[in-house]
C-alpha cells in the first residue's frame, strides 16, 4: 500500500515536468549560488594559507621590525652570536612582483641558500642547482628561480629573460633555474613565487640594507631567550620583535570575514528564494490533490502516511534539485572565484588562487541547506493535507475560505517578526551575524504580510481592472482577472511572496550600491581636490610602486603650481592593549600638505580648530573612520604601533571620512612620520598638485608630462616614467575600481533574480495551467480564445503589479539596513542612504516583466485548448 | 696539499650542504635528502670553467705577513690547521679547524646590495676525543659578505679568517703577527652529543715552509696543475677544549697549512692520502700520495721532511714507500686505511702509523677522513700527526 502510495505521489511530480523542472532548476540555482560562492571564498582562504604554510616551512617565529623591517646587521650579529639558535635562522627579503602587464601578481622571495636547509625544502630546493646556476643566482645581479610549473605557464626557460615590476620599478630578469619541488605543499606555494638571493631580491625591490624578517626554527623556551638576546643588544633603537608564524596566518580571514559574510548573506537570501519556491510548488500540488487526498483519508489512510508522503516528495524534489546545484556550484564557483580574489586583491591582500578546491564543508552546508530548506518547505503543505478532515479536502471552495481567513493571522504573525527584527538592530551591539539574522526575520515577517496585502491589493484593483477593461469592452474580464488573485489566495500567495522578495532583494542590493557609488563620488570630491597627481602608477594590484624625491622637486619647480601634497603608503603593526600584536597590520599614509591642501580630509570627529597646526607639528595621527571603528577608538584614544624606532603610542587628533579602504588608515604628517619611520630615498606614492588659478589644467598637464619625460630621459634607471592624471580622470579610475570590486555582488544579484524568475515562472505557470477547467468552463460559456487570453494576461499582470509594488518597501527598508547597519558592521562606512526613483520603476518592471513572461505560456496554452478536453475531470 | 680536491669541489659541497641540511648534528634534517650526486664526481671539474682566475702556474716570490691573508682572484684557498693536544694529567684530544674560501665567478659584477658576492666560505672543525674513542665534527657554509664570512688582512693589522663565530685571528699587534688564536664550536644535541668549543693560541716553533718548488707546488702534469702551498709544520698550541660539560685546558703541537690554487685534478685522479707527521727528534714530515684510477700512483705525488731547525730536504715520488697495514670500514660503509708503514730509505726512516681511534670519518656533506695518528719508528723517531684520506667513498 505504500510503496503503491509512494509511487502514486512521486509520479505527481512528473505529471508536471515544467513546474517541477523549473522549481527544482531554481532551488538548483540557489543553492549553487551558496555553494559557489562558499567555495570561491574557501579557495581563496586556502591558497593563501598554504601559501603561508609552504613558504615558512619548518619556521615557527619570525624577527619582524617597523614597517621599513631590520637592518641586515641584524642577521650577521644573530648569526655570530653562538647562541643555539642562531644556527636554525634564516634572512627574508619578500615582496609583491608582477609579470609582464601585471596580469600575474606573484611573491618575489629573497633568500639565504647557505640558511635555507636548516628551516625551508623549498629553499633548499631551489637552491639544490647545479653548480653555474648557483653562481649565477648569488653573483650575477637580476637572476631568479622560478617552478618549473610556472615557468611552463608564462612560456620560459632557462637563459630566458622576463619583465618583471615591483615596488621599486620594472626591470628584466633572468631565470636561470626552474624549482621542481618535491612535496606537495611547497610546489603549490611555488607556482605563486620567484625566488632569487637576499641580494637580488633587495635590489629588485629597492630595499638594501634591510631585510623584511629572519625566521626562525625554535624550541621551547628560545623565543624568551631571543627576546632578552635583542634587548641586551647594544645600540639597538629599533622596534624589533619575535612572533609566533602562526600569528600571520589568520591575518586574511580577519580581513576578508566581513567582505566574505556579506556575500555568503547574498547567497542565502537567493536561497531563501528558493525554499519559497519549494513551499509553493508543494503546496501548489497539495492544492491541487486535494480530492485525491480526501478519497485517500476516506479509504482509510493513516495522517501520519499522508504527512511523510508529502515530506518524501519534498525531499526528493529538494535532494535532487540540490545534488543539480552542488554540481552546477562548483560550475560557478570557477566563475566567481575570480571575481571573488580580484576583489579580495583590489582590497585586502595579493593573493593568488588558481583553482577551486573542493571544501566538503562548503558541499555538505549547501547540500543541507538544500535538503533541509525543501523540508522546511514541506511542512507546511503536509500539515495542510493531513490535518483537514476527509469531507472538507473535496471541497476546493472552502480551503480557499479558509486560506483567506488566514491571511490576517498570518499578517499578524509577520508584524511580530518584524518587530523581533527591529528589536534584533536596536540591540546595541556591532555583530554583523545579529545584524543578518534581524534582516532575514524582517523579510521572513515581510513574507508573512504578502497574503494579506494581496487581497486588499486584489480588492482594490477589481474596480480599477474593471475600468480599465471596460475601455475596450471587456469590463467583466479585468474584474475576474483581479479577483481571482484573491480567489486563488492558496495558490497565488507563496508565489506573491516569492516574486516579492526576490525582486526587493535586487532592489535592496542595487540602491545599496547606488548609494555607496553616490557617497563614494561625494567624498571624491572632497578627497580629490587637487588639480593634477602624479604617481609612480595609477592601477591597483599588483605592487606599490613609489616616486623617488626628485621629480617632487621636479614637478613642484614647475611654473603654476602653487601646492603639493604628497603621500607614502605603508603599513605597521598594531600592538594591542594586551601586548600582542594584530596579525592584521595597519595601513599608514605619510602626507605631507599645506594648509589648503588639508581640506582633503572630511572631519567627522575632533575640533577642527587648530587640527591643522596639530597635525603639522606631531601632535598625533588622524584615524579613518573604518579604523576608528573597527578598533573602537575616538579622539584622545591613542594607537600602540611597530615604528621604525620602535613601539610608539600616537594619539589620535581627529577621525576623517574615507572610503579608499575599509581596514582603514593611520595618517601622519609626513615629518612627524619621518621621526618614528624609515623611508628610503623620501619617496612618495602619490603627489597631489594645486595649480594657480589662471594655469590652465591642459596646457598645464603638457608642461608637466614634457618635463617629466626630459627628466627621465636624463636618469637611465629602471624607476619607471611617472603617471600624470588629470581630477577627473582619476575619478573616473577609482569609480572604475569601486564597480571592479562590487562586480560580484552585482553577479549575486543577477542570479538571484535568475532564482525570482524561475520562480515565479514556475509558481504561475503551475496557477494558469491548474486553472484549466475553470478556464474550460468559461470557454464553454462562450470566452473566446483571445478572451481567454486576455484574461490570462491580464491575471498575471496584476499579480506582476502588487508583488512590485509590494517589493517597493521591502526593497527600500532592505536596502537601508544594507547601507546603515551592514555596511557599518562590515566595513565601519557611514554611507548616504539614496533611493532613486528610477530604481523603484526598475523594479516595478521586472516584477511586471516577470509575471507577463510567465503568463505566455499559460495564456497561450489556455486560449488553444478545447473546452471539452479541459472539462473532463482528470 | 691538503683537500685541493675538495676545494675543486667546493660548489658541490654547497649544494651538499644546501640538500644536506647538515650544518650540526643537531639540525640533522628530520627527513632523507638527496645525495650530493656532485660529489661523486671526484674527477671531474664541476665548474663549468675556471677561465679568469688567477693560476699558479709560475714560481713567485710568496711575500709574508700580507701571503698570510686572501688570494681572493685565484679560485680556491684554505687556512687548514690540525693539532694533537693534552691536557696536564693526559687526556689526549685531536683538532682539526679549516676554513675554505671559494670563488664561483672571476669576477664580481657591480651590485648595490652587499649581500651579493663571489666568494664562498665553508668550514670544517672536528674534535677525536681520544680516551673516549670518539670524533664530533662540525660543517659550516656561509658567503663572504655582510660579515658573515671573510678573510682579511691589511697591513699594520691582524689577520682575519671567519665563518659567523668560528674565527682565525692574529694578535692586535702588528700584521697578521703571533699568537693567532682560533676559536670553534658546535652544538650537541639531544641523541647525546655533547655541545664543543674549541680556544687555542698558536705559535710557530719553526719558520714556515715554502712547499714544492719555493711554493709552487705541483699536482699533476696539466698545465697550472699546481697550487701556492706553504706550511707551518710546527707550532706550540695552548688554549681551552669545552665538550660538554667538561672544560679542559690543553697544550700540544699544531700544524698550519695554507694553499691557494685555480687548479683542477687531472681527469685520472681518484684521490689522496695525505700525511702530516711530527717526530719527537724534532723533524716534521709531510707527504701525499695521489692515487690514479686502476691503482696507481701519480708522479706528482711528494713530500717534504723539515728539520728541527726548518731546514728543508725535498721528497719525490721515488723518495718513500706506503704500504697498508690495516683497514678499517665506516658505519657508512667505506673502507679507509688505518695504518700503514712509511719508509724513506734515503733518510733511513721507517714508521709506522697508526689512527689513535678508527673512526675519523668527517660527518659533513661531502665525507672523508682526517684523523690523529700515532708514529712509532725506531728510538726517538717516534711521534704524532694528522693523516687525511680523500676518494676512498662514494
Amino acid at each position: 500500500m505504500t510503496r503503491i502510495l509512494r509511487r502514486t505521489f512521486l509520479r505527481h511530480l512528473l505529471r508536471h515536468p515544467w513546474q517541477t523542472g523549473l522549481t527544482g532548476l531554481g532551488v538548483a540555482l540557489a543553492v549553487s549560488i551558496v555553494v559557489g560562492i562558499d567555495l570561491a571564498n574557501a579557495s581563496a582562504e586556502r591558497a593563501f594559507d598554504l601559501a603561508i604554510e609552504a613558504v615558512a616551512g619548518r619556521t615557527t617565529h619570525e624577527v619582524i621590525g617597523g614597517p621599513d623591517g631590520l637592518n641586515e646587521s641584524l642577521y650577521t650579529e644573530l648569526r655570530s652570536s653562538g647562541e643555539p639558535w642562531a644556527r636554525r635562522s634564516a634572512p627574508v627579503v619578500e615582496g609583491r612582483i608582477s609579470i609582464g602587464d601585471a596580469r600575474r601578481s606573484l611573491r618575489l622571495l629573497g633568500l639565504d641558500p647557505f640558511a635555507e636547509p636548516a628551516l625551508r625544502d623549498l629553499g633548499a630546493d631551489v637552491f639544490s642547482v647545479d653548480d653555474g646556476a648557483l653562481g649565477d643566482l648569488l653573483v650575477e645581479p637580476r637572476t631568479v628561480a622560478l617552478a618549473a610549473s610556472l615557468a611552463d605557464e608564462l612560456g620560459v626557460d632557462v637563459g630566458d629573460s622576463l619583465e618583471v615590476t615591483t615596488a621599486n620599478g620594472t626591470a628584466v630578469v633572468r631565470l636561470v633555474s626552474r624549482i621542481r619541488p618535491r612535496d606537495e605543499l611547497a610546489r603549490r606555494a611555488a607556482r605563486d613565487l620567484l625566488v632569487a638571493d637576499v641580494a637580488t631580491a633587495q635590489e629588485l625591490l629597492g630595499q638594501v640594507g634591510r631585510l623584511d624578517r629572519i625566521d626562525l626554527r625554535l624550541v621551547d623556551g628560545e623565543a624568551d631567550a631571543i627576546r632578552s638576546w635583542l634587548s641586551e643588544r647594544s645600540g639597538s633603537v629599533e622596534g624589533i620583535e619575535i612572533r609566533p608564524v602562526a600569528a600571520r596566518s589568520g591575518a586574511l580571514d580577519q580581513m576578508t570575514r566581513a567582505f566574505r559574510l556579506n556575500l555568503e548573506a547574498l547567497s542565502l537570501l537567493a536561497l531563501l528564494v528558493g525554499v519559497f519556491l519549494v513551499h509553493n510548488t508543494l503546496t501548489f500540488s497539495v492544492v491541487r490533490r486535494r480530492p485525491l487526498l480526501g478519497r485517500l483519508r476516506a479509504l482509510g489512510v493513516q495522517r501520519r502516511e499522508l504527512l511523510s508522503l508529502v515530506l518524501l516528495e519534498g525531499a526528493v524534489l529538494g535532494g535532487i534539485a540540490t545534488a543539480v546545484g552542488l554540481v552546477l556550484g562548483l560550475v560557478l564557483a570557477e566563475g566567481l572565484l575570480g571575481l571573488v580574489v580580484r576583489t579580495i586583491n583590489d582590497l585586502y591582500f595579493a593573493v593568488e588562487v588558481q583553482n577551486v578546491s573542493i571544501d566538503l564543508r562548503a558541499l555538505a552546508k549547501g547540500g543541507l541547506l538544500g535538503v533541509g530548506g525543501s523540508l522546511l518547505a514541506a511542512l507546511a503543505p503536509a500539515r495542510e493535507a493531513t490535518t483537514s478532515p476527509p469531507r472538507w479536502a473535496l471541497l476546493r471552495s472552502q480551503f480557499e475560505q479558509r486560506t483567506l481567513r488566514s491571511a490576517p493571522r498570518l499578517a499578524a504573525a509577520g508584524l511580530l517578526l518584524c518587530l523581533l527584527a527591529s528589536a534584533l538592530l536596536a540591540w546595541p551591539s556591532r555583530s554583523l551575524p545579529i545584524a543578518f539574522a534581524a534582516i532575514f526575520v524582517f523579510v521572513l515577517g515581510f513574507a508573512g504580510l504578502v497574503p494579506a496585502a494581496t487581497v486588499a491589493a486584489s480588492h482594490l484593483a477589481t474596480p480599477l481592472m474593471g475600468r480599465g477593461a471596460g475601455l475596450v469592452g471587456q469590463k467583466i474580464l479585468g474584474r475576474m482577472a483581479a479577483r481571482g488573485v484573491a480567489g486563488s489566495l492558496s495558490r497565488t500567495g507563496v508565489a506573491m511572496a516569492a516574486l516579492t522578495l526576490a525582486v526587493a532583494t535586487t532592489l535592496g542590493v542595487q540602491v545599496m550600491i547606488l548609494s555607496f557609488r553616490a557617497t563614494l563620488v561625494d567624498w571624491l570630491e572632497t578627497t580629490l581636490q587637487a588639480d593634477v597627481y602624479v604617481a609612480a602608477q595609477l592601477r591597483s594590484g599588483g605592487p606599490a610602486q613609489t616616486l623617488g624625491a626628485h621629480w617632487t622637486r621636479v614637478v613642484s619647480d614647475l611654473p603654476g603650481v602653487e601646492s603639493v601634497v604628497s603621500q607614502y603608503r605603508t603599513q605597521a603593526l598594531v600592538q594591542r592593549a594586551d601586548g600582542t600584536l594584530d596579525p592584521i597590520p595597519a595601513r599608514l599614509a605619510a602626507t605631507r600638505v599645506d594648509r589648503r591642501g588639508f581640506d582633503i580630509f572630511r572631519i567627522l570627529e575632533g575640533d577642527e580648530r587648530g587640527l591643522y597646526e596639530q597635525f603639522a607639528s606631531g601632535h598625533g595621527v588622524l584615524v579613518s573612520e573604518p579604523f576608528a571603528y573597527h578598533r573602537d577608538l575616538g579622539v584622545g584614544d591613542t594607537i600602540r604601533l611597530m615604528a621604525d624606532d620602535g613601539v610608539g603610542d600616537f594619539p589620535i587628533l581627529a577621525v576623517y571620512s574615507d572610503y579608499a579602504t575599509d581596514r582603514g588608515i593611520v595618517t601622519f604628517h609626513r615629518d612627524h612620520f619621518e621621526q618614528h619611520f624609515r623611508v628610503a630615498g623620501e619617496r612618495n606614492h602619490s603627489l597631489g598638485l594645486f595649480l594657480a588659478s589662471d594655469r590652465n589644467i591642459d596646457d598645464f598637464v603638457d608642461d608637466l608630462e614634457r618635463r617629466l619625460e626630459e627628466v627621465h630621459s636624463d636618469r637611465p634607471n629602471h624607476e619607471p616614467l611617472p603617471r600624470v592624471v588629470a581630477n577627473a580622470e582619476l575619478k573616473r579610475l577609482s569609480l572604475e575600481i569601486f564597480d571592479r570590486t562590487f562586480a560580484i555582488t552585482g553577479v549575486l544579484r543577477l542570479l538571484a533574480i535568475g532564482v525570482a524568475f524561475l520562480g515565479v515562472l514556475s509558481a504561475l505557470m503551475a496557477l494558469q495551467l491548474e486553472r484549466a477547467r475553470e478556464l474550460g468552463v468559461l470557454r464553454a460559456t462562450g470566452l473566446t480564445p483571445g478572451q481567454v487570453w486576455g484574461l490570462v494576461t491580464l491575471q498575471t499582470g496584476v499579480m506582476g503589479s502588487i508583488a512590485g509594488l509590494l517589493s517597493l518597501p521591502l526593497g527600500a527598508a532592505l536596502a537601508a539596513l544594507l547601507v546603515h547597519v551592514i555596511n557599518k558592521r562590515s566595513f565601519g562606512w557611514t554611507l548616504a542612504y539614496q533611493l532613486p526613483p528610477m530604481a523603484l520603476v526598475q523594479a516595478l518592471g521586472l516584477a511586471l516583466v516577470a509575471a507577463l513572461l510567465a503568463g505566455l505560456y499559460p495564456a497561450w496554452k489556455m486560449s488553444r485548448s478545447s473546452p471539452a478536453l479541459a472539462l473532463r475531470e482528470e | 696539499m691538503r683537500l685541493s680536491i675538495l676545494g675543486v669541489l667546493l660548489p658541490a659541497l654547497v649544494l651538499a650542504a644546501c640538500a644536506t641540511d647538515r650544518q650540526t648534528p643537531t639540525e640533522a634534517s628530520e627527513n632523507g635528502r638527496r645525495a650530493p650526486s656532485a660529489v661523486a664526481s671526484l674527477t671531474a671539474p664541476v665548474d663549468g670553467s675556471d677561465a679568469g682566475y688567477a693560476r699558479a702556474d709560475e714560481v713567485v716570490e710568496l711575500s709574508f705577513p700580507m701571503d698570510h691573508g686572501p688570494h681572493p682572484d685565484f679560485q680556491t684557498e684554505w687556512w687548514y690547521l690540525t693539532a694533537n693536544l693534552e691536557t696536564t694529567d693526559g687526556r689526549r684530544y685531536g683538532l682539526q679547524w679549516t676554513i675554505f674560501r671559494r670563488a664561483l665567478r672571476p669576477s664580481q659584477p657591480f651590485r648595490d646590495s652587499s649581500w651579493a658576492t663571489r666568494q664562498v666560505y665553508l668550514g670544517h672543525f672536528a674534535i677525536t676525543d681520544v680516551e673516549r674513542g670518539r670524533q664530533h665534527s662540525f660543517e659550516r657554509l656561509a658567503r663572504g659578505a655582510v660579515g658573515l664570512a671573510g678573510s682579511e688582512l691589511e697591513a699594520g693589522g691582524p689577520l682575519r679568517v671567519w665563518l659567523e663565530d668560528w674565527s682565525l685571528t692574529s694578535s692586535e699587534k702588528g700584521t697578521a703577527s703571533f699568537p693567532w688564536t682560533l676559536r670553534a664550536n658546535g652544538l650537541g644535541d639531544s641523541g647525546g652529543e655533547p655541545t664543543i668549543s674549541a680556544e687555542i693560541d698558536v705559535r710557530p716553533s719553526k719558520p714556515l715552509v715554502l712547499q714544492g718548488d719555493r711554493g709552487l707546488s705541483r699536482k699533476n702534469s696539466m698545465a697550472g696543475g699546481a697550487s701556492y702551498y706553504y706550511s707551518f709544520t710546527r707550532l706550540a698550541a695552548r688554549g681551552v677544549l669545552r665538550i660538554g660539560d667538561r672544560h679542559e685546558s690543553v697544550t700540544g703541537t699544531a700544524w698550519l697549512d695554507r694553499e691557494w690554487s685555480t687548479s683542477v685534478l687531472a681527469p685520472d685522479q681518484t684521490g689522496w692520502d695525505w700525511f702530516s707527521l711530527q717526530l719527537d727528534d724534532g723533524r716534521d714530515l709531510m707527504v701525499y700520495r695521489l692515487r690514479l684510477e686502476g691503482g696507481g700512483i701519480d708522479q706528482a705525488s711528494s713530500g717534504a721532511l723539515v728539520g728541527p731547525s726548518g731546514e728543508k730536504t725535498p721528497l719525490a715520488v721515488d723518495d718513500f714507500t706506503l704500504g697498508v697495514l690495516e683497514r678499517w670500514t665506516s658505519p657508512k660503509g667505506t673502507t679507509y686505511p688505518i695504518a700503514w708503514r712509511l719508509q724513506l730509505p734515503k733518510q733511513g726512516l721507517d714508521l709506522e702509523i697508526r689512527a689513535v681511534v678508527a673512526d675519523q670519518e668527517l660527518d659533513v656533506a661531502f665525507r672523508y677522513w682526517e684523523g690523529a695518528v700515532d708514529v712509532t719508528g725506531i728510538g726517538s723517531e717516534s711521534g704524532r700527526g694528522y693523516v687525511e684520506l680523500v676518494g676512498y667513498g662514494d
